[in-house]
């Protein structure tokens, strides 16, 4: 089982892998108790608009959509400020948008639907060196600033009010956090695929919430799943030749199962 | 219980002279600007705000010296969340003063000196991933500057907040276990935990039962006998007349500002207030049973 490990493909699979799972787990669990659990997927929807366009301008696909998605986050914040519409329509509204253009550039220009599928669903064993540096920086950033603002995301996401009235800047915040989990999507987007990065924001936060008592632990719960389903996850992929971005889902699903099944009997 | 609370006054007190020994460098810029206007650490002048259509307050003037212990009263939607909103800065005012600790609000940045328990702090999301500890630390750590790391000192800070509140035995317990007076003891301990110089309370009690409620103001009461200047918003006039300085009633006007004494003397009051109450408790009669 361990000569895996000896292959570069599996070595830069599990880098980058490990390294995305850290950054969009930790940012699940702010966003999931602050009921924002599907702006992840907002976010690759609108992404995979920007990847489009990219393709369609002919400039770097993956720059296109990581500015694309950082200023549709932003748009969000916006609408849901200004238009009296709560978060998660403001998500649907952009990201739908988002979506339909991509599908429009797609009928329009044609020739590129296989590129498009790869970032759907990833390639993780196949990415190359540059793919992995790109990724490992972009998501090592993130979770870098997330240790850095630790203190004030836990204060305005547990009690907003409380934490503008000592002096944080919750508007500075609110936009970070969504901007930094636009930039996880991208980073995430040739490796796991969009749609993988959006479940290692939701299924990890969702499963450590079943048991941790404390912050702390919700934010290390929540990565050490991440990890061990991204570990055991491309493991079992590369043995039984499963889809590894399906196989890692999957995994995370069940460790919701467990924690959850786990809980209900403390309860009793 | 009783000999907690003494403890705890004791403990508030060494807190504030930790902090006046130690930490209280600045006091309002200019030596002293609270001094200088009677010691008002909060003024108000002709302030009013609207949420868009209609006037929820209306050219509201008062203020608050450095011992006092107001309580802030009016029926419900009477504009009392939505004026310590506006002390807090979380709401601009359309149109009047608001200075604190003799700075203007636009310019006051010295948050640490006051604390605030925001009306739905009552309502914690039962399931948040969190403990009473790291509760209290918010405390310290949103008043300090990057990098933001507890020190060992912190760790008695939080210890000392928990005991005055009486939840030293809860630190390690996930505040959404506990019960509502028991989080509200919580909030007061993140609030007290920073030495502030102003706490500011919007319904503590809602939801408590009276027995604690009454723990809780004699508690209230000993904060500011150690120093503190504290706001408490309630709906309940008659628990609370018989534990504050002053009285504030609101409804849209500040209908009434001034001693316990004056209050239970101003017929007038008493009469607007006994439109709202079908019980006309009003704590002064307890008072006249004290007495
Ligand atoms: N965010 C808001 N937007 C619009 N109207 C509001 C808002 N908050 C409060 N109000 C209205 O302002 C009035 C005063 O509310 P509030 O200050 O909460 O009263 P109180 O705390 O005395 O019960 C009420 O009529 C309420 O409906
Ligand atoms: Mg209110």
């Amino acid at each position: 089982m361990l000569e895996i490990l000896g292959y570069s493909f599996m070595q830069k699979a599990l880098l980058t892998g490990v390294v995305i799972a850290i950054a969009c787990s930790l940012l699940g669990v702010f966003l999931v108790l602050r009921r924002y659990s599907l702006i992840g997927d907002g976010l690759a929807h609108i992404s995979f608009g920007g990847i489009a366009l990219g393709l369609l301008f002919g400039v770097a696909p993956v720059l296109f959509a990581l500015a694309f998605a950082a200023l549709s986050a932003i748009a969000i914040l916006k609408i849901k400020e200004k238009a009296r519409i709560q978060g998660d329509t403001a998500i649907g509204i952009v990201s739908h948008a988002a979506l339909g253009l991509g599908i429009f550039i797609i009928s329009i220009a044609r020739g590129f639907n296989v590129d498009m599928l790869s970032y759907l669903f990833g390639s993780i064993l196949a990415i190359s060196t540059l793919e992995v540096i790109t990724s490992v920086l972009l998501a090592g950033a993130v979770v870098a600033l997330i240790m850095i603002f630790y203190h004030d995301l836990t204060f305005v996401a547990f009690d907003e009010d409380s934490a503008k009235a000592s002096g944080i800047d919750a508007g500075f915040l609110n936009t970070l956090l969504i901007v930094l989990t636009a930039v996880t999507i991208v980073s995430a987007m040739k490796v796991t695929g969009l749609l993988l990065a959006s479940s290692l924001i939701v299924l990890p936060a969702a499963s450590s919430l079943q048991v941790a008592k404390s912050f702390r632990k919700a934010l290390f719960f929540s990565a050490l799943i991440a990890i061990v389903s991204v570990v055991a996850g491309l493991a079992l992929a590369y043995h039984f030749d499963f889809a590894a971005s399906g196989t890692i889902v999957l995994l995370n699903f069940v460790f919701f199962c467990i924690l959850f099944a786990v809980r209900s009997f403390l309860r009793r | 219980m009783a000999k907690h609370k003494r403890s705890a006054a004791k403990e508030q007190s060494k807190l504030q002279e930790d902090a006046e020994s130690g930490l209280r460098v600045d006091d309002g810029g200019t030596g002293g600007v609270g001094e200088a206007s009677g010691g008002s650490i909060v003024s108000v002048e002709n302030l009013s705000f609207s949420y868009g259509s209609g006037l929820v307050l209306d050219d509201v003037t008062f203020s608050i010296s450095r011992d006092d212990f107001v309580g802030l009263i009016g029926p419900n939607g009477s504009g009392k969340s939505t004026l310590v909103k506006l002390l807090m800065g979380l709401n601009k005012p359309d149109s009047g003063r608001i200075s604190l600790f003799g700075k203007d609000i636009g310019s006051f940045n010295d948050w640490g000196k006051i604390a605030y328990v925001p009306q739905k702090a009552s309502q914690v999301d039962p399931l948040f991933p969190i403990t009473v500890r790291e509760v209290v630390e918010m405390g310290l750590l949103s008043k300090k500057r990057f990098p933001k790391i507890l020190i060992s000192e912190d760790k008695f800070k939080v210890d000392k907040a928990l005991k005055i509140v009486g939840m030293e035995g809860f630190s390690g317990r996930r505040i959404g276990e506990l019960s509502g007076g028991q989080q509200q003891r919580v909030f007061i301990a993140r609030a007290v935990v920073s030495s502030p110089q102003l706490l500011v309370l919007d319904e503590p009690t809602v939801g408590v039962d009276q027995a604690t409620q009454v723990k809780f103001y004699e508690l209230l009461g000993n904060l500011n006998r150690a120093g503190i200047a504290i706001i408490l918003i309630s709906h309940d006039i008659g628990m609370i007349t018989r534990f504050v300085t002053k009285v504030a009633v609101l409804s849209g006007k500040l209908v009434f500002y001034g001693t316990h004494k004056q209050f239970c003397s101003s017929d007038q009051v008493l009469g607007v207030l006994a439109k709202h109450h079908h019980l006309l408790d009003l704590g002064c009669n307890y008072e006249k049973h004290k007495r």
